[in-house]
């Protein structure tokens, strides 16, 4: 006996084939992505209602417990329940919300479950570095599923970047997305707040929002995550405890016809509030905005994503250009800086904080005996008047101490990864002798001198280095003696200083310097002394206080810096008295960098672009339709092939091509007239041919469809694209989803309630189908059509939907005779329009005639019918006629409508316990 | 501390060995090879006949076998499978042969219409007609008795070696193909639905329910069953949402043995509600149900639960998985905390529960 598994286990090794290399490198994916989610999955956690059922999930992005969710899911509650795959639950307080974008942060209470007292948590990537195809896991609590609070794992690719989503509510200002990312890992209703991961683990973004379909609301492949590059514009706000607003231009920009000359479509102000703050910025209605943020603009929703993403408050730059009527012509380009206004999300921002006051620290213990003993005495007043003695105050004055004292620990835990991080970045900087100056430029752009220089020592700002140095200028006393001066006054002049300044600070909010954001970490007491750290806290990127020279408000804002071997340099800062730009600093290297700081920590892998090659070619090759149905709930868009150099485009035959004309736009966002060119209705199909010749370099790769008869079998992975619910417009690319093809086979099929057209072989697939995405392609991952999608059509087996393809070989030769390119292409529609008379076999069955039908039993066989020369008896029951099964009379009928007289079919029968199979030739009926 | 931030800083630790073929590829590859393995095992389920089970038209399954009249539980009416809102078709299901001389396992959904006749069709061509010999209502498994020989039997994988993030394949032959079908999709976590399932994120849907969920190598892991955590079979409004079950089969011998014997099995029911304010540990009871258990056992409101077969209790949802992962008639030892802190430990034998009541209206679900 002892030797059958080694015999087994001979057999195993024999059998290794070329496939199995296959299998050990895919082995090897599983581990390290096993390895990647025990790491992760400690830090997603299901996010619950100390109240009210249901919610949603969470992810911790820091050793101190801070966590990520969404404002949908915490609500205006303040403290919420938090389940950790531990399998315990903690609490956890509402720290800072932001309705607009749909985030919200939570800090747990107490000490960590990690054995140094720590909590587990991820790490925030950069979500402007996914591509297109590139893998990701989404993780969660969908449908509170995790009773013991493990999260669900799915695994899905990008199918879009730069997604704008617009929000709810009035003027659809809350929870908007406008600057999301689209996977087809599967989100539902749950995973609210969750986590998106990239291939390495990164935190990407927070799963917040799915599109759904008539079906109810489970996931259809298109989920949406807020990008974790916006939300590290809000974190310092967010952090700081506020309700952080969103930035708004107030006007509406939009691309339509020039209205100044008529000429072409432009991105031009349409309206705006009188009082707004472009109309402050000097901008006039009819202007064409051309930049924002140094971004050229092509696209009105450009500029929606951009300012989207965008707090209240930051200061950007726009250029535009005005229509002189006296030399009919556009002025060359201005560009305005202005603030970003606040948009008006209906919530009041100041309503109750979140967060006490951080500037005085309370005396807790102090506090917490006067309850004590307040509580003492009503007792005995309570005790009096009622039998439930003060339990329950319903003083809403009432403080909670706990909750109160475990928010300043969340600070001092703020303040405390801050330290470590600068301190980390500044030990990096070693000490050397270099020679440094800086030059004083004044902001109407002449350079008045250079003034001052360090020389002999590494400049590390310590105040007595600075000093030393500064006695050793050369440069004008004047300049030099205000420097002195505030260094004098100002002591966070020195880096090495700062970690220990930090231990009395508080986090006030962001600030936004160029196109960084920052921490303003503000210091208690007076003086308003505040340092500005860089989004990651690694380096300061300015500093503040109160200057005593001026009476004002001094700020010092590093606009500038440079990387050299991953570390920051400073190059150019900018002062501000009472936040208005006074002068700018230079900072001119000798012969090394003037230097501060930081160690650059980021250590990016790029991710897999392999797949993305793939199908960036085939983008040029799937369009967009615009038809029009008018009918509600129906789609009046698709997606398109093209199919010829001519332009030709292939689509699947749809009620918003009803109408002669529609609109195509290619990848370049370029839209051109369509017309019907031809229709093959028994494919399915119709092809649509340009208006109007194509511009020569119009951005087109027409596609080959193969006329073999290649097979693709189950399990072959597949990229569908395809226009989903329309989220692509102009150049925005079209979603891609990845599945893999289910089946071939020739099924029973329903699409809208009648009969799906093409009666061949189809291709059932696993990448979901949505509206919009009939008319696009079914690739393999080398990129070869294999299939044009249909709509999604039900199967009368299962009743479920089912995403289906059309294979191409079989649309092959329409598409060759509608081209042109094959005058011998037979006409593929007349040649299936075969022999439709009805048959006969001489079956009659058991039909009650009621609604549902019943089971096929033989009722009775006409002698000298095929059924009788079958031999076919009456209580047989027919099971199968060729490959259609038939549970039911009404399928028996459905079946033989499919085949002619004289056609000969195999019909499975049961009779008694055992299953039969007999050969019928059909004849025609008399 | 110290060595903790450093983790923070030094980034993702994956940048290990840079992998040439991306794994969609191979995939594509690999799937081929399982498929083939388990292919021959993964057979087509027809049935004929019967009534749609649905909320308010329930009757209790016709017995498997004649002449077994003591059990008062095989009496029971067995409650709907389906829940209202999903309209469920007669086509075809899949099951998967686990004994060669004709155990054919499927899910509860593919015979929700008490057929009259069942057939099943092998990957070669034969067909069958089956018998429904056991049931598992709290996993939605039925065990099917075919009149045959040496039949091809797929290899069960054991259920601890079962990792979240696997890529598994979704086979089925609902659809008549000669190959199987395919859905693919990773391990989305373990132990689901008071651990009798493990959740995938492939598609699932009445086109692969009852079939085989199996890994990269062909070994099977479970029986896709549209479970959820609500009751019965509520997930089939689910399908193809990334969501999906499939009934670990490495782990429950003892139930296929007794399905196998005839066996109808229940989920276990306590009769306790809990406080879901109470954090835990332990879980407070807020309500008894009458007659139920609980009741018996004369647990009181306000009482702790604080272990379950000697298992200390997390919370009330850990309490609810603990009782749970039963089949009703199973005893439990329970040990709860009365206010004035004694602690009694009682055993229990848990009941089915009792049919459900109509739905309430629905509140609205997470998001």
């Amino acid at each position: 006996m002892a030797m059958l598994p080694l015999i087994v286990l001979l057999l195993f090794v024999g059998s290794l084939g070329p496939d199995d290399e296959a299998l050990a490198k895919l082995r090897a994916y599983e581990r390290s992505r096993r390895a990647l989610i025990t790491k992760l999955a400690p830090a997603v956690c299901a996010v619950m209602s100390l109240k009210r059922p249901g919610g949603g999930s969470g992810v911790i992005f820091s050793p101190n417990g801070w966590l990520l969710t969404n404002y949908h899911v915490t609500g205006k509650n303040k403290v919420m329940k938090i389940g950790l795959p531990d399998g315990r639950m903690y609490l956890a307080d509402v720290i800072g919300i932001d309705p607009g974008g749909d985030i919200a942060v939570c800090a747990l209470r107490g000490k960590g479950n990690q054995p140094d007292g720590t909590w587990p948590f991820v790490q925030l990537g950069h979500s402007d570095k996914l591509r297109i195809g590139g893998l990701t896991y989404a993780m969660g609590n969908p449908f509170l599923l995790a009773s013991d609070f493990k999260p669900t794992v799915t695994i899905g690719i990008v199918s879009g970047i730069h997604r704008y989503q617009a929000g709810t509510g009035p003027n659809k200002r809350v929870l908007s997305y406008p600057d999301c990312v689209q996977v087809d890992a599967p989100i539902n209703p749950g995973n609210s707040g969750g986590p998106l991961f990239d291939e390495n683990g990164l935190l990407v973004g927070i799963n917040g929002r799915i599109t759904i379909r008539d079906r109810g609301r489970v996931n259809t492949g298109v989920g949406f995550a807020v990008s974790i590059a916006q939300i590290k514009n809000f974190l310092p706000g967010l952090l700081a405890g506020r309700h952080t607003e969103h930035g708004t231009l107030d006007g509406n920009v939009w691309k339509a016809p020039d209205p100044n000359t008529g000429r072409g479509e432009v991105v031009h102000l349409q309206s705006c509030l009188a009082d707004s703050i472009l109309a402050k910025a000097g901008l006039k209605l009819g202007d064409l905005v051309t930049h924002f943020n140094g971004l050229r603009l092509d696209w009105a929703n450009q500029l929606a994503r951009e300012v989207g993403i965008l707090p209240a408050g930051y200061e950007v730059t726009l250029g535009y250009r005005r229509y002189e009527e006296q030399t009919r012509s556009y002025l060359p380009e201005k560009t305005v800086r202005l603030k970003l206004a606040r948009i008006d999300t209906g919530s009041k921002s100041d309503a109750a904080p979140n967060v006490p006051d951080w500037r005085e620290r309370p005396d807790f213990a102090k506090l917490r005996a006067a309850a004590k003993k307040k509580a003492a005495t009503k007792k005995k007043a309570g005790a009096k008047k009622s039998g439930e003695p003060g339990k329950k105050s319903k003083r809403p004055e009432k403080r909670d101490l706990d909750r109160e004292e475990h928010l300043f620990r969340y600070m001092d835990g703020l303040m405390a990864s801050f330290r470590h991080k600068l301190a980390k970045s500044l030990s990096g900087v070693a000490p050397g002798k270099r020679t440094v100056s800086a030059k004083r430029t004044s902001t109407d752009g002449k350079t008045s001198s250079v003034v001052w220089s360090v020389d002999g020592a590494e400049f590390v700002w310590k105040d007595a280095d600075v000093e030393r140095s500064l006695s050793k200028a050369e440069a004008g006393s004047d300049v030099r003696s205000t420097l002195k001066r505030e260094l004098d006054l100002n002591p966070l002049l020195s880096p090495s200083g700062l970690p220990d300044l930090l231990k009395d600070a508080y986090l006030e909010g962001g600030v936004f310097i160029g196109s960084r954001v920052g921490y303003v970490c503000a210091l208690r007491g007076p003086g308003k002394r505040a340092v500005f750290l860089d989004r990651d806290g690694y380096f300061p990127i300015g500093y503040r206080f109160r200057s005593f020279l001026d009476e004002g408000i001094r700020e010092v804002r590093f606009v500038d810096f440079e990387r050299i071997d991953g570390r920051m340099f400073v190059k150019r800062a900018e002062v501000r008295i009472n936040d208005t730009p006074r002068a700018v600093l230079e900072f001119v290297p000798a012969d090394g960098r003037v230097g501060f700081v930081s160690t650059e920590v980021r250590n990016l892998r790029m991710p897999d672009a392999e797949v993305e090659k793939r199908i960036t070619p085939l983008m040029k090759s799937v369009v967009k339709v615009h038809g029009a149905s008018g009918l509600k709930g129906v789609p009046s868009y698709g997606t398109g092939l093209i199919v010829s150099a001519e332009g030709h485009v292939l689509t699947w035959k749809h009620v918003s091509l009803l109408k002669e004309r529609c609109r195509i736009v290619f990848e370049d966002g370029g839209v051109h007239d369509y017309v019907r060119h031809r229709e093959y209705p028994k494919l399915g199909i119709t092809i649509l041919r340009p208006v109007h010749e194509l511009p020569k370099n119009a951005p087109i790769r027409p596609l080959e469809l193969p006329s073999d008869r290649k097979t693709y079998a189950p399990g072959t992975a597949v990229l569908s694209i395809g226009n989903a619910f329309k989220l692509a417009e102009f150049t925005e690319p079209l979603s891609v989803t990845f599945g893999v093809v289910v089946s071939t086979v020739r099924s029973d099929l329903r699409l809208n309630l009648r009969h799906f057209p093409f009666k061949g072989d189809v291709l059932i697939v696993d990448a979901p189908s949505n509206p919009g995405t009939h008319g696009g392609g079914l690739f393999t991952l080398d990129g070869k059509l294999i299939g044009l999608l249909t709509p999604l059509v039900e199967s009368r087996e299962t009743n479920s939907q089912l995403s289906l393809a059309v294979p191409s070989h079989e649309l092959a030769a329409a598409v060759a005779q509608a081209t042109g390119r094959k005058r011998e292409a037979i006409d593929i529609a007349a040649a299936r329009d075969e022999d439709r008379r009805r048959v006969y076999t001489g079956i009659k069955l058991f039909d009650t005639g009621r609604r549902r039908s019943p089971p096929a039993y033989i009722d009775r066989v006409m002698p000298r019918s095929p059924a009788a020369r079958a031999q076919l008896r009456s209580d047989d029951l027919v099971v199968r006629i060729d490959e259609f099964p038939i549970r039911t009379c009404e399928d028996l009928s459905r079946a033989l409508s499919e085949f002619s007289p004289g056609d000969t079919v195999d019909v499975t029968f049961k009779r008694g316990s055992s299953v039969s199979k007999v050969k019928m030739k059909l004849e025609a009926v008399r | 501390m110290r060595t903790l931030f450093a983790a923070l800083v030094v980034a993702a630790p994956l940048a290990a060995q840079q992998k040439k073929v991306p794994e969609l590829w191979l995939l594509d590859e690999v799937v081929q090879q399982a498929i083939t393995k388990v292919g021959p095992a993964v057979v087509t389920i027809e049935t004929f006949g019967g009534f749609r089970k649905q909320l308010g038209n329930t009757r209790p399954r016709p017995k498997p076998d004649e002449g077994d009249e003591g059990d008062d539980n095989k009496k029971k009416s067995l409650g709907p499978i389906v829940m209202p809102g999903f309209l469920q078709a007669q086509g075809p299901g899949t099951g998967l042969i686990i004994g060669a001389e004709g155990w054919v396992v499927t899910s509860s959904f593919v015979l929700n219409y008490d057929p009259q006749t069942i057939l099943v069709t092998l990957q070669d061509g034969r067909r069958f007609t089956a018998e429904v010999r056991g049931e598992d209502r709290s996993r939605g498994l039925a065990m099917l008795k075919v009149k045959a020989e040496e039949l091809p039997v797929a290899e069960i994988l054991p259920a601890q070696s079962i990792e979240v993030g696997q890529w598994v394949f979704a086979l089925a032959r609902t659809f008549g193909a000669k190959r199987p079908t395919v859905h693919v999709g990773v391990v989305s976590a373990l132990r689901r639905i008071s651990g009798r399932a493990l959740q995938c994120d492939a598609n699932t849907s009445p086109a692969n329910y009852g079939g085989p969920l199996i890994d990269i190598e062909g070994r099977v892991m479970g029986i896709v069953s549209p479970l959820s955590p609500k009751g019965a079979l509520a997930g089939a409004d689910w399908y193809d949402s990334g969501i999906g079950f499939a009934v670990t089969l490495g782990d429950i011998p003892e139930i296929l043995e007794g399905m196998k014997a005839g066996e109808v099995y229940r989920k276990g029911f306590l009769g306790v509600s809990m406080d879901q304010a109470h954090l835990g540990p332990g879980a407070k009871i807020m309500s008894i149900t009458k007659r139920s258990p609980a009741q018996h056992a004369n647990f009181r409101k306000g009482d702790m639960v604080i272990k379950v077969d000697g298992v200390a209790v997390k919370h009330s949802m850990h309490l609810q998985d603990l009782i749970g992962g039963h089949v009703a008639g199973a005893w439990v030892t329970v040990v709860v905390k009365r206010k004035n802190g004694d602690e009694v430990e009682v055993l229990v034998q848990l009941d089915s529960p009792p049919p459900p009541k109509p739905p309430p209206p629905k509140p609205p679900p997470p998001r």
